[in-house]
């Protein structure tokens, strides 16, 4: 299954709808004058000028109604683009000036836990690998926020080549979590064309999915080259009880619970902005496959 | 030892960040604002620079630039909670080793320094001037001098592998080891971005009629610096 967002265009939607209206009911409303206009001579068998004025008083104020209309169904657009561009920004400068308090949280934290490692209590030592955990969570649910209202915003990516597989691994290490990893592919310095930190947020995402959603925390990952792409095939042993067809729509959750509904969906954006693809495929045991260009490709 | 211009308008980030770079036998100062860290980088003369790029009175990336023109004889490191593409190439392209994004991993900034230090007592060991025909490399100052006589400057990962390969130079250095030693652990470029790299230092070495340095391919294996006139 091919990830296809209902809200993908949907102000361009609003727009060309509007526009269809607006155009639809001026010819409507002409073409009725012309017809009364055409036909008056057989209407006016008593009192011609009567009818002339009827039509023509009749006629523009349908036309004029009708403009008006279209007119503040276009403000209306307009308005609702402004709201969108205004909140995508607000969120964006929020995220940042949560950031840096957050790297100052971490960074305490590690000194913190650098010092507690030589002291040898187990319980502080625990909680502080918590405090940078927890740190590390916030700090990719931001990412998140922020890919995305950059995204929105027609915000580019720095594309370039990188090596797929220790990426992933450091990926995983940098989230050090209890997820086992079964990496195969036949060559282990097989490259993609990948923004960084785009991708990086696509793995974690996947990562952190399984972790979140899957009880058993193993996971298959098979790489392989096809003609000029790179093709990653992941799979865990999760079980996914929602509707398949609504996946990867922005805000969607099947466990309202769990997650925030738009990791999927930020996933699929970034692929494609990487001239690559996810498709999402069995029923219950989902396997997610992640299309790349091959770093091969790239001319210097 | 490191002499260490922190700039960073975040109280607690930017005194944590001093206190325990002090900690760890660094020379650190610390400026709050855009004013204040030109007064600094003129008086310290610090060898490494730790820039954020939103500050009350200036852009960091423009401060940056201004210190680039006063001095190139030093590492620039932006620590920044800005993370698009656009504002990284600029900073890369104002001469920055690298750019991190906040909140970083302190395992990540201390892998950077080790690197820095390194580099730089690799660059103590070799001369101020290195002369091979019309050709001469500045490896302290981040520049070369062309067969035309032009000064380029180089990144820092640039000179890095110029001098990675001037070191080892008529031995090929496998592509592998360009990037464990000039990226580290941490970073996982592809051999064709070690390749956009050489493409600039093999245009310096071509500038040169006689060849006085070639930096050619070796098929499969990597880049080989060969020294021709002495």
């Amino acid at each position: 299954m091919k990830i296809k967002n209902p809200f993908d265009h949907s102000s361009v939607l609003l727009l060309s709808l509007s526009l269809l209206w607006a155009i639809v009911l001026f010819l409507i409303g002409a073409w009725w004058v012309y017809l009364l206009m055409h036909y008056e001579n057989i209407l006016a068998h008593t009192d011609r000028l009567k009818i002339t004025k009827m039509i023509i008083w009749e006629g523009g104020s349908f036309i004029i109604l009708l403009l008006l209309l279209s007119v503040s169904f276009l403000l209306l657009y307009l308005k609702d683009q402004r709201k969108t561009k205004s909140l995508q920004a607000f969120f964006a400068s929020l995220s940042h000036e949560l950031k840096t308090p957050l790297a100052s949280i971490r960074l305490q934290s590690e000194v913190i836990n650098e010092i507690l490692s030589s002291k040898n209590d187990p319980t502080l030592n625990k909680l502080s690998a918590r405090l940078i955990e927890d740190t590390g969570k916030l700090e990719t649910q931001m990412d998140k926020i922020l890919q995305l209202s950059r995204i929105e915003r027609g915000g580019e990516l720095n594309l370039t080549t990188l090596k797929l597989i220790p990426f992933i691994k450091n990926v995983a290490k940098k989230l050090g979590n209890s997820l086992s990893i079964d990496i195969d592919s036949i060559n282990p310095d097989i490259s993609i064309v990948a923004d960084e930190f785009a991708l990086e947020l696509i793995i974690k995402n996947l990562l952190e999915n399984t972790r979140i959603h899957s009880k058993s925390q193993n996971v298959k990952i098979k790489i392989e080259e096809k003609n000029s792409d790179v093709i990653l095939i992941y799979q865990d042993e999760g079980e996914f009880m929602g509707d398949k067809s609504k996946l990867g729509t922005l805000f969607y959750k099947f466990n309202s619970s769990k997650g925030s509904g738009i990791g999927l969906y930020l996933t699929n954006k970034l692929l494609d902005k990487m001239k690559g693809e996810l498709k999402i495929s069995g029923d219950k045991n989902l396997i997610f496959t992640l299309r790349f260009k091959s770093g091969e490709d790239l001319r210097a | 030892m490191l002499n260490i211009l922190i700039v960073e308008d975040e109280e607690n980030l930017g005194s944590t960040l001093e206190e325990y770079l002090r900690g760890l036998g660094h020379k650190c100062v610390w400026a709050k604002s855009g004013s204040e860290a030109t007064l600094l980088f003129k008086k310290n003369s610090p060898n490494l620079v730790l820039m954020d790029i939103g500050l009350p009175d200036t852009n960091g990336l423009k401060l940056a630039s201004l210190f680039r023109k006063e001095r190139k004889d030093f590492v620039l490191l932006f620590l920044s909670a800005l993370n698009d593409p656009e504002t990284k190439v600029e900073a890369l392209e104002i001469g920055a080793e690298d750019y991190i994004t906040k909140p970083f991993a302190l395992k990540e900034l201390i892998l950077r320094l080790e690197r820095i230090l390194k580099t730089q007592a690799s660059f103590e060991t070799l001369p101020e001037e290195i002369v091979h025909g019309p050709l001469k490399i500045w490896f302290r100052r981040y520049e070369v001098k062309d067969g035309n006589g032009n000064i380029i400057a180089l990144s820092q990962k640039e000179c890095a592998i110029l001098e990675l390969l001037y070191k080892k130079h008529n031995v090929a250095v496998p592509r592998e080891e360009i990037i464990e030693k000039i990226w580290g652990e941490d970073k996982f470029p592809s051999n064709r971005t070690v390749d956009n790299y050489i493409v600039k230092l093999r245009k310096w070495c071509e500038s040169d009629p006689n060849r006085s340095i070639e930096i050619q391919s070796i098929r499969s294996i990597g880049y080989k610096l060969t020294i021709n006139h002495e």
